[in-house]
């Protein structure tokens, strides 16, 4: 009955017929029938109407119902009387006008209040007698617990899904607009964000998702959580660790040069090659100090007759011993014992120090006595293996930017700036005090430095580059230093655990507990490139919880991370970078840290081979062997996805997709990997470094023509000329550098001139020309000074492009050597059967 | 300005054979020289030495030592304008030359050989600077030298901080471009010798612009 009458009621006011059928009723939905009007809704017709009374008003149209008088006074003046606008046209023309500027005004000082707060803990420890901040104990421990407690109520307040989704969005909005507002104030917003999404998520995680079923899903999905939990704890250390990284400046010294210490220089060197030690000899014994207070020593563990003859031609102490026994750590306790000086600087035998290196650093040791080291980053001028393969070489932050530009400006701020080997000075007496170089472990610089913190010392970081040297050439070299350096954390954890033990400060237990624990991420890795397998393989579900559930949580937390990370990290680490870095480490480091773990003083100590050559393109199949597997197994899982989602699992085709993406995502940091392994050939055996300095060229004939140098390496020189000049074959010339009030010419001889570029090797030089050469390049002040102005900023979808298309390339590059190891070997049975 | 006996800036300019008449030459004989001027290719305006008889230089060289501002008071006499620029060629010091043109100048360039002796020379040279702009010229400089070094930071060391060191280097160009009878830097723009004698030229000309009254 009411059914009948409410048919007939909206069939009237439609237009169409009741029995009418279906199509017009939609028809007339839609379409009004010819001649009939349906009226706006009462309030837009107000708002029309008020609008078009104001307009006409305003803009004084002479007969609103003819459109050419709208449009005469549309685009002519005003014709007769001059009348101002009426208040409130006036007031929203204003505004219209005014609001853009209000705004980026406010925002601008905004961000002046916000960046003038970033000075204040700078003070405390850049400038200051350096450690009130840490000394507010009460202060400190106070706000933690607060902290903390809030962090826990804003973790366990249960929220609807929606409501969940809708804080995310709101966050997510707010990170978007603070994330572009300068200093570090806004960083930290960010980063307090990421912390409460986290949190909300692993505490989701742990309460409400781990009602597994018995047997292989439990087992896989504990896995699993304590992976997550893990990656949770690095996160909290690391926004701890880097919370606020200090921008150190170097301090100037006395005018007066008999106040400057004496310093001992060590180059501790082992089965290098002298061409390699040579440059970092020459260079440290050019350092801006004075004469009588340098001493320079090298310490051979090698014994070999050649570099004693050298050490002492150039006028460098030449230090051998009877044993090798704790390798360079024993190296350089040996030299403690035969050198005087009050300060030792400590370079590896490739890492050439710039001349300014001791002025730049040595005012922090003088302005505080209780300064035990200071570190200066260790800088590649060759691309590592990542940037070899990958192309990436100044392009993208390498692998150790984020630790020298980041990491160790954070620890600097909690007075924990960890020791590096090299690059660093320090002052004999607490070194001695501690008993040398640590050589418990095979780390042996940050177990120093956790010495030398533990009996109160402080450390200092100087994040200006003052030494460079050559990176590890092929990838299972690169990959042999990381493992040592996890070895060696994992030892360091196990024998003198930072988080026990007297003489630090909570911070310092942080800093040092993120720096050891980090080198754990190993078998987390490994876990998360094969949990969603364990669903598409098996259907185990290891997360107890909806698919849109698990999304609403788990988005904001990576999200919300990566959003502080970029702020954070991004001028040094580029967005999902360091998956790439770390899918690749995984396999190998994850081994060696257990083994460490479980029997810490076992192993031994290897020597990372540099300046090595690679002949020829090729694969290196034997390191990326765990990864073609890891390929395999994450492919089959794409497609087992595939039936899961259209026939077998229909009834939950969240979980199937979002396993699906997850292995997607795997699949490509693992093609990455794969990349990285494909060595790309090298031909030069000194890498050239771009310098561009004014240079004379002298021709065999007299002339002498100004040009500018383009790059240098140990054995030539590049120049640009500025006119096309035709040199006579392999004719012997000079070319002249300045370098402060000196020029100083070197023989050399045009090897190959494309245009106006010429390129030419250096003859074989006299001591003192070489000694000049490394001057007037390696070690020229400003040698390094804008190595990385070219590179970008992190951009969180550039950058994802970025790996996106590694993965790819990975992939034909592994597809190409497989083809190849096909062929390769068909061809050897086809040579096998034809000798037979 | 060649204010030099051996009356070579006008075979520099691409005057050949040196010119006769010049502001010596008619000092000595009591003509006037405002006719003697010459006008390079490249519109540099020369006022010569012109040749001198061994006795008119002694005549003439004894006139200089009675009256130290002899040359002071001719260029006085030239209407230069303000925005003009006059350099002064003198002879090799010690001589009158040299201390009649030190006497004029506003700016001193005093040009060096890059050997010991004449370093050892300039530092002895008696002159007093009076504040006014003053840069030393390193001529004929070669780094392939090995005692090069050395003196340049010998230079450095011990002659006055304020003053700059000009380098120009020996260069064959230099020579090429004389027998070519072309100025060097249409001979040879690419040249070191050029670079470097532009770079002595802008500092001149940025001395000059400053010193120079607001137009």
């Amino acid at each position: 009955m009411i059914g009948q009458r409410l048919r007939l009621a909206c069939a009237a006011s439609l237009g169409v017929a009741p029995q009418a059928p279906l199509r017009t009723w939609l028809l007339r939905l839609l379409v009004l029938p010819p001649g009939q009007e349906r009226a706006w809704p009462v309030p837009l017709q107000r708002l029309a109407a008020f609008s078009v009374a104001l307009l006409i008003r305003e803009l004084d149209v002479r007969n609103p119902r003819q459109p050419r008088d709208w449009l005469r006074a549309l685009l002519l003046q005003p014709s007769s009387q001059q009348r101002g606008p009426s208040p409130l046209a006036w007031l929203a023309l204003r505004l219209w006008q005014r609001l853009p500027q209000a705004l980026r005004t406010r925002i601008l000082l905004l961000g002046h209040r916000v960046a003038g707060f970033d000075v204040i803990p700078h003070l405390k420890r850049a400038e200051g007698s350096s450690h009130q901040l840490l000394d507010h104990r009460f202060a400190g421990n106070t706000l933690i617990v607060l902290g903390g407690a809030a962090l826990l109520v804003a973790a366990s307040t249960p929220f609807e899904l929606w409501q969940q989704l809708m804080v995310f969005l709101c966050m997510w909005v707010v990170s978007l607009y603070v994330r572009r507002l300068p200093g570090n104030a806004p960083a930290l917003m960010l980063v307090m964000f990421s912390l409460f999404a986290s949190a909300r998520y692993i505490w989701w995680r742990l309460t409400q998702t781990l009602g597994l079923q018995s047997g292989a899903s439990f087992t896989l999905g504990m896995g699993l959580i304590a992976a997550e939990s893990y990656t949770w704890l690095i996160m909290l250390l690391g926004y701890v660790q880097n919370a606020w990284p200090l921008q150190r400046r170097p301090l100037p010294l006395p005018l007066d040069v008999r106040l400057w210490p004496t310093v001992d220089v060590y180059i501790p060197t082992y089965n290098e090659p002298l061409g390699v030690v040579k440059p970092t000899l020459l260079a440290a014994l050019g350092l801006d100090w004075p004469r009588d207070k340098l001493n320079v020593y090298l310490l051979d563990d090698g014994r070999r007759d050649s570099f004693r003859r050298y050490a002492q031609e150039c006028g460098a102490h030449y230090v051998v011993r009877s044993d090798n026994a704790h390798a360079k750590a024993g190296n350089l306790n040996h030299a403690l014992g035969v050198s005087k000086g009050e300060f030792i600087a400590i370079f590896d035998c490739d890492h050439v120090p710039v001349r300014s290196f001791l002025q730049t650093t040595m005012g922090w040791f003088l302005k505080d006595p209780l300064c035990a080291m200071l570190q200066t980053p260790h800088h590649f001028f060759s691309p590592d293996p990542f940037e070899k393969n990958l192309g990436t070489f100044r392009r993208v932050p390498n692998e150790g930017s984020l630790f020298y530009g980041l990491v160790q400006a954070g620890n600097d701020l909690w007075n924990s700036a960890f020791f590096c080997g090299s690059c660093a000075i320090l002052r004999r007496a607490p070194l001695q005090q501690i008993g040398g170089i640590a050589v418990e472990t095979v780390t042996e610089d940050a177990h120093t430095a956790l010495k030398l913190h533990r009996r109160g010392y402080t450390t200092f970081y100087l994040g200006m580059i003052q030494a460079a040297g050559l990176a590890t050439e092929s990838l299972s070299g690169h990959v042999g230093q990381r493992i040592r350096w996890a070895r060696g954390m994992a030892q360091i954890f196990r024998l003198d655990n930072p988080f026990l033990g007297k003489g630090l400060t909570l911070f310092q237990r942080l800093c040092y507990g993120n720096a050891m624990l980090h080198f754990f991420y190993g078998l987390p890795r490994l876990v998360f490139l094969s949990a969603p397998l364990a669903y598409l393989y098996f259907e185990l579900h290891i997360i107890n919880a909806a698919a849109a559930t698990l999304a609403a949580y788990v988005l904001p937390h990576l999200v919300q991370a990566n959003l502080a990370n970029s702020r954070m990290q991004g001028r040094f680490r580029h967005s999902f970078w360091a998956e790439a870095y770390e899918t690749v480490l995984s396999w190998y480091i994850t081994l060696p840290t257990t083994l460490a773990m479980i029997n810490p003083r076992a192993g031994s100590f290897n020597v990372t081979s540099k300046g090595g050559l690679i002949q020829r393109n090729y694969f290196d199949w034997g390191i990326s062997m765990p990864y073609v597997v890891l390929i395999g197994m994450n492919l089959i899982g794409v497609l087992l996805a595939i039936p899961r989602l259209l026939y077998w699992n229909t009834y939950e085709g969240g979980t199937v997709v979002l396993n699906a993406a997850w292995t997607l995502f795997n699949l490509v940091m693992l093609g990455t990997a794969v990349g990285v392994a494909a060595e790309s050939r090298q031909i030069r055996s000194s890498h050239r470094v771009p310098l561009c300095l004014p240079a004379s060229l002298y021709l065999p004939d007299g002339r002498v023509v100004h040009c500018d140098t383009e790059d240098y390496s140990t054995g030539g020189i590049a120049v640009r000329l500025p006119s096309p000049l035709t040199l006579p074959q392999g004719a012997l010339l000079h070319v002249a550098i300045s370098r402060g009030g000196s020029e100083f010419a070197f023989p050399c001889r045009a090897v190959v001139a494309v245009d106006t570029r010429i390129g030419l090797r250096l003859e074989t030089l006299s001591d003192e020309q070489e000694k000049q050469l490394i001057a007037c390049t390696f070690g020229r002040a400003d040698a390094w000074l804008d190595w990385t102005a070219g590179i970008p900023q992190d951009q969180p979808i550039t950058s994802i492009g970025e790996v996106l298309a590694f993965g790819a390339r990975g992939y034909l590059q592994l597809a190409r050597s497989v083809v190849d190891a096909i062929t390769a070997r068909r061809l050897r049975r086809r040579n096998a059967a034809a000798a037979h | 300005m060649d204010f030099d006996p051996q009356n070579l800036l006008g075979v520099y300019l691409g005057a050949a054979p040196p010119p006769e008449h010049g502001l010596a030459s008619c000092a000595v004989r009591g003509t006037s020289w405002s006719e003697t001027a010459l006008i390079s290719e490249q519109q540099v305006r020369l006022l010569p030495h012109g040749k001198l008889s061994s006795a008119e230089r002694h005549r003439f060289e004894q006139e200089l030592a009675q009256q130290p501002q002899w040359l002071q008071q001719r260029l006085a006499q030239i209407d230069l304008g303000d925005t003009a620029v006059c350099l002064i060629d003198a002879a090799r010091a010690p001589s009158v030359y040299a201390e009649q043109a030190l006497a004029a100048a506003d700016c001193v360039l005093l040009v060096l050989g890059s050997d010991l002796p004449s370093f050892i020379a300039a530092r002895e040279l008696p002159w007093s600077r009076d504040g006014r702009p003053f840069a030393w010229v390193l001529n004929r400089a070669d780094p392939r030298r090995r005692l090069e070094q050395d003196l340049r930071v010998l230079m450095r060391a011990s002659l006055s901080e304020d003053a700059p060191l000009f380098v120009v280097h020996r260069d064959e160009s230099v020579a090429e471009a004389q027998a070519a009878d072309q100025p060097l830097a249409e001979y040879a723009p690419h040249c070191q010798a050029t670079f470097d004698l532009q770079a002595l030229g802008t500092w001149l000309l940025g001395l000059h612009h400053a010193t120079a009254p607001a137009a």
